[in-house]
């Protein structure tokens, strides 16, 4: 089990929006709001190539500008 | 896991970004996560990583003498808090199944045998067999018989102790780092074109630049965090211009707005086409131009660095004075520059035209401000030094250059390459802070500082590492010891020095953390402990120099390096290294013919004995002694070095290395401030750091009055107007050298007809020692792959994922064919990354090397695909 902290930046307009549509995912959930335009998003994957898949799927969603990994923690382990 | 650790541990994570990149959080949040790190005790502390150049600044927790966390520090200024998947595991690369933790000898019936099998032993039987084999081949055929491979990833007092060993000790210049295959291209260029080392800009560049042009590197997978740098500056600024110029697509692409996929070793071409376009089209400042510059050129038949009877290095005049050049005027700069047209060089690169000149305009464009990086693709590189020096060109004659927002950036690929390698001078013709050994002077102030009688110090360059392996394999090295390093799958043309490490008359040391390549073919491991078990400091790609504190114990009877030096040395007497010493071939104002003198007597007037060791001449000396140990700096954390030999070594090593620098143009901090703060760029004077080198009011070895001094000293005394012109001194100036674009020394035919170039992937590290014993890394790139154009593999009738056979000249692997994912190579050329060890691709690799820099050209050889 590998839980990512992930920073998703966006024009600050969509963040509502952007937001609704990262908490629709079942494996990413939004923990806090940057009315500057980012979100602090954790999303969980059985392993690293799971991980950096649904790194690229936030990447890839619509008004996403970015999506930068920030924190890592592996088999229980924040590393 | 548990639902509650699972959201414990999402809302600890989720409160530790935010507070990185500085979103408030609620208190409640942040109470929940302190109380849960308190109730487990964790311990932080600032650290770096251990991985590549860019030096990220970590924060590291432990926890019941264990890492158990790691993470960016948001107070570095190099990634403020961020963190790639590397550095996310550095917690984890000491906790490999396999570690090292015995000295381990080959022995047959209880006795040294290079035939025997691999024997756990003390490390005083280690030590003694080490030295006996030493000496036996130091008695018979000197200095330059013995070697020290060492590494762009030593401490930097690890890489001080063990040239001083070398050098002062033993009176052999035969030490070179790793480095030599990374950076000594762009070591070269910095000294031929500024007269002193490394980077006159910073990584501030980035967030001031408007235009980011990537040569011969791949930084979105291998320096990751300066790339999420320059994404972070594409979002917010509408005109920045991105260009990736590669011989094959990579993820630098994926943000770029232009990119040039060229014919490999023909970037030189393109880079005289740029400065053939900016002159023609009033790209030059002309003004900076004829201030701060003169122009120059060197010889042209220099060879390929290959061995003498080479057909390659016939009539080759001048490989031996590869690095003579002279100035020449403007027009003649101007008229060498002609035949580079933009469709005689997009012939030759497979550019288009229109990319070629939309690349030239934007060098042209005198209001943009523009950051060159590149890394190994211009470094590796048969011609290494002569494309750094034509990066220099283009930036010098726009006066892009040691300006907020402009210059030439060249990336280091090892997290000490500079701090310890360069700056320490840990090379064969190198002293600290860019002295070189063949000079008088500088010999001279090295012996005063090490407190060495007059003539210690050996005048002839010792064997660069190419040539280190080459004399393993002449017989002419009997001794070698790799340190921090893996040189039996880095070196080109693997098989051959494979075979002379096992067959030949020989010792080969190899100090360790894991069951490498290399240690694998010793005779002798030594196992080490790795960077969080000991204290130390890195220098970055931008001059920052940052140190850290022990974290952990090593495991077993590890030990750091610098404990193995400075152990070692316990076994030398003055008497048996400072007496006269056979030196084949040196020729030197002041020294006998082939002899080093005897020096004892001297020494003894400085107050020493021969039968005191090398420990208690270079070490243990008084000065360091009274450096001691516990010191407030280290309140609460272990020093194992420091507690074995009784002081504070690596303090007592730091004061007297600054001692280099100072007014030097290389001035470093004292030991004490660089555990306060992230850092610090040198030159550091009256205590603050340099961003800027050679611009006024930034730099403060710039005379009041000058908007730019180049005022490194090296090389700046050339003939002019020839190679047998008048002599010159070039003070203050920066050289815009013209250099000849030349073909490969090998490049694919009829028989071999595929272009191989290896280099790195974003979840690997050079030769894997580390990344592959971490879990989550190895599964997510478990083995190299051939990335191979689809039409080159249905051509030969292979499907993807199929096994192949990859041959060349010299020697085969077998790999898997990728022809999709993240490097799409062109057709005729395919890429296979180097970190595997079961995928040996330096057995393929042709050990040609840049004749001035002596790096090796790792990026293009003629290869073959087989079926298997």
């Amino acid at each position: 089990m590998i839980i990512s902290g992930v920073v998703v930046a966006m024009r600050p307009e969509h963040l509502s929006q952007v937001s609704a549509e990262v908490n629709g995912l079942p494996w990413a959930e939004v923990h806090f709001r940057d009315p500057m335009g980012r979100l602090v998003v954790t999303l969980e994957a059985r392993d690293l190539d799971e991980s950096m898949d649904r790194m690229k799927t936030l990447q890839a969603l619509p008004r996403v500008l970015s999506a930068a990994l920030a924190e890592f923690c592996s088999d229980g382990v924040m590393t | 896991m548990s639902q509650t650790r699972r959201d414990f541990l999402k809302t600890a994570v989720a409160t530790s970004v935010a507070g990185s990149i500085g979103i408030s959080v609620p208190t409640r949040a942040l109470a929940k996560v302190d109380e849960w790190q308190a109730r487990e005790n964790w311990n932080w502390d600032k650290s770096v990583c251990r991985f590549c150049g860019v030096g990220c600044g970590i924060m590291i927790a432990t926890h019941e003498g264990r890492i158990v966390s790691v993470k960016g520090d948001p107070e570095s200024p190099v990634n403020r808090g961020l963190n790639c998947i590397k550095g996310y595991f550095n917690a984890k690369i000491m906790y490999g199944e396999d570690r090292l933790t015995k000295p381990l000898l080959r022995k047959t019936n209880g006795v040294y045998d290079k035939n025997g099998k691999f024997t756990p032993v003390s490390w005083d039987e280690a030590f003694e067999v080490m030295a006996a084999k030493f000496k036996e081949y130091y008695s018979e055929y000197g200095p330059a018989s013995v070697s020290i491979f060492g590494s762009g990833q030593y401490t930097i007092d690890e890489g001080y102790a063990a040239a001083k060993f070398m050098k002062a000790g033993v009176r052999s210049n035969n030490i070179d780092p790793n480095a030599r295959h990374c950076m000594a291209s762009a070591v070269a260029g910095f000294i031929q074109t500024f007269g002193i080392d490394e980077p006159s800009g910073c990584y501030d560049d980035i967030e001031l630049a408007d235009t980011v042009i990537s040569w011969g590197a791949n930084m979105a997978e291998c320096h990751p965090i300066l790339w999420s740098r320059v994404t972070d500056r594409k979002l917010e600024h509408e005109s920045m211009q991105i260009v990736n110029l590669s011989t094959y697509s990579n993820r630098t692409s994926d943000i770029a707005d232009l990119e040039m996929i060229f014919v490999p070793q023909t970037d030189l071409a393109i880079q005289n086409f740029i400065a053939r376009y900016m002159i023609e089209h009033g790209g030059v400042n002309q003004t900076f131009v004829d201030t701060h510059c003169v122009f120059a050129t060197g010889p042209t038949d220099i060879g390929y660095g290959l061995p003498a009877d080479d057909p390659r290095e016939q009539g080759q005049t001048m490989r031996d004075k590869a690095g003579a050049h002279w100035t020449i005027p403007f027009e003649e700069f101007k008229q060498r520059l002609a035949p580079y047209t933009a469709k005689y060089v997009s012939e030759l690169s497979g550019v288009p035209e229109e990319k070629l000149i939309a690349l030239a305009k934007l060098y042209a464009d005198p209001k943009r401000k523009i950051v060159s990086f590149w890394t190994m693709g211009f470094n590796q590189h048969s011609r290494g030094t002569w494309v750094n020096e034509q990066i220099y060109m283009i930036h010098l004659l726009g006066g892009k250059i040691s300006t907020p927002g402009s210059g030439a950036f060249s990336l280091t690929g090892q997290p000490s390459a500079c701090g310890t390698a360069r700056e320490v001078g840990v090379f064969a013709h190198r002293l600290p802070s860019d002295m070189v050994v063949d000079n008088p002077e500088h010999r001279a102030r090295a012996e005063k500082l090490w407190g060495l009688p007059p003539k210690t110090l050996n005048p002839k360059v010792g064997t660069h590492a190419v040539a280190m392996v080459r004399g393993l394999r002449s017989g002419d090295v009997k001794f070698f010891w790799a340190m921090v390093t893996n040189p039996f799958q880095d070196f080109a043309n693997a098989n051959e020095w494979i075979h002379a490490a096992r067959e030949k008359d020989n010792f080969i040391v190899v100090s360790d953390c894991y069951p490498t390549v290399s240690a694998k073919l010793a005779d002798l491991v030594l196992p080490v402990a790795m960077i969080y078990e000991k204290w130390g400091a890195y220098g970055n790609a931008e001059r920052r120099t940052q140190h850290w504190r022990q974290q952990v114990k090593a495991p077993g009877d590890a030990k750091g390096d610098l404990w193995q030096i400075l152990e070692f040395s316990k076994r030398f007497t003055l008497a048996e290294v400072w007496n006269e010493q056979p030196l084949p071939g040196l020729v030197d104002e002041g020294f006998e013919a082939g002899k080093l003198p005897n020096v004892l007597a001297d020494a003894k007037k400085l107050g020493y004995a021969p039968e005191q060791t090398l420990y208690e001449v270079l070490f243990a000396r008084p000065e360091y002694k009274r450096v001691a140990w516990p010191d407030p700096i280290g309140e609460g954390r272990p020093n194992d070095i420091a507690e074995d030999f009784g002081f504070f070594v690596h303090k007592a090593l730091w004061n007297e290395y600054r001692q280099f620098g100072l007014g030097n143009g290389h001035d470093l901090a004292d030991f004490d401030t660089y555990h306060k703060v992230r850092g610090l760029r040198w030159p550091v004077v009256d205590g603050r750091e340099t961003r800027w080198r050679f611009r006024g009011g930034a730099d403060p070895y710039v005379k009041p009055g000058h908007d730019f001094y180049f005022y490194g000293k090296a090389l700046k005394t050339i003939p002019s107007g020839g190679p047998n012109g008048e002599k010159i001194a070039l003070d203050g100036k920066a050289k815009i050298f013209f250099r000849p674009y030349a073909p490969a020394a090998e490049s694919p035919d009829a028989e071999y007809d595929l272009w191989l170039c290896t280099g790195r992937v974003l979840e690997h590290w050079h030769s894997g020692s580390m990344t592959k014993r971490v879990p989550e890394l190895d599964r997510a790139v478990p083995y190299a792959k051939c990335y191979m154009h689809p039409a080159d593999a249905e051509a030969r009738g292979i499907a993807r994922n199929e096994e192949v056979i990859v041959e060349s000249r010299r020697g085969k692997v077998k790999a898997r064919v990728e022809t999709q994912g993240r490097n799409l190579v062109p057709e005729g050329l395919i890429f296979v990354p180097w970190f595997d060890e079961n995928v040996l691709i330096n057995k393929l690799t042709l050990d040609t090397t840049c004749p001035i820099s002596k790096e090796t050209d790792y990026k293009k050889c003629a290869a073959r695909i087989r079926k298997v």
